[in-house]
């Protein structure tokens, strides 16, 4: 994968990443629909708290704050996911993220982000190694992959 | 939206349930370090959500990387509901609170 910006900023992708993305944003898009802060009184779900984050000290108001955005924010999110999606349903190695469809992506790539990283547990000091015998191996090689599209994608969109 | 460092008049409603503090006084947006959010990306949010100039951008990032959090914007308290959606709706961990 490169990105490239002559005549509008472009994903380049290799053989087989259309296919590899479409399945990350499937999965996202089921754990997105899913993700929800307040489906088990008690139960915390690090992923729904990530993607919908407190937004006051106060639980009571963080709640309240909570019910009146994170529908807004699940059926944007989707809306993301469809459409970047939409944009490899041909699986077409290039994919333009110019303008809007540029803030999509990155925002989309970040949610697979967070959602892998808050499975994963990275931390601040979390190396980028690959421990071979390790059971979370392809997920770990899946986040560091993400991260670096992310990274180039948004030093290009920054100019 | 660079015009949220600029605190507004309060429209004060059932938010201010707060009696002991001046209404008027105004509310701040907390943007907080987290180990997934990559620094060029938090620098891209604060240039296109609040317009700020790189440079201004990065120092907010900056701080947020190396003091854990930095403010990010100033205003009413419904403003600044408005900015931490925004930011939580980039992945941005966000909070506010009337210091």
């Amino acid at each position: 994968m490169k990105i490239t910006k002559r005549g509008g900023a472009k994903m380049r992708l290799d053989a087989g990443e259309p296919m590899l993305l479409q399945s990350m944003l499937e999965e996202l898009h089921v754990v997105v629909a899913e993700a929800d802060v307040a489906e088990v009184p008690g139960v915390p779900d690090a992923v729904a708290e990530r993607l919908y984050p407190a937004a006051y000290e106060d639980g009571t108001a963080a709640a309240e704050y909570r019910e009146l955005t994170e529908r807004g924010l699940r059926s944007e999110r989707l809306e993301r996911i469809e459409l970047c999606a939409a944009q490899l349903a041909d699986e077409s190695l290039v994919v333009d993220v110019s303008g809007d469809a540029g803030d999509r992506w990155i925002r989309v790539l970040n949610d697979l982000r967070l959602v892998l990283g808050t499975k994963l547990g990275v931390t601040e000091d979390w190396d980028h190694a690959i421990d071979p015998s390790d059971p979370e191996q392809m997920p770990q090689a899946a986040y560091i992959w993400l991260t670096a599209v992310q990274d180039s994608l948004v030093r290009v969109l920054m100019g | 939206m660079a015009g949220t460092l600029t605190p507004q008049r309060e429209e004060i409603g059932e938010a201010s349930t707060e009696t002991s503090v001046d209404p008027d006084r105004p509310w701040i947006t907390i943007v907080w370090n987290d180990p997934i959010n990559l620094m060029t990306y938090v620098t891209h949010v604060f240039m296109t959500v609040f317009g700020y100039p790189k440079a201004k951008a990065e120092k907010l990032m900056l701080d947020v990387h190396h003091k854990g959090k930095a403010v990010v914007s100033t205003g009413t308290r419904e403003r600044m509901e408005l900015d931490v959606n925004t930011l939580h709706g980039y992945g941005l961990w966000a909070t506010l609170q009337q210091p």
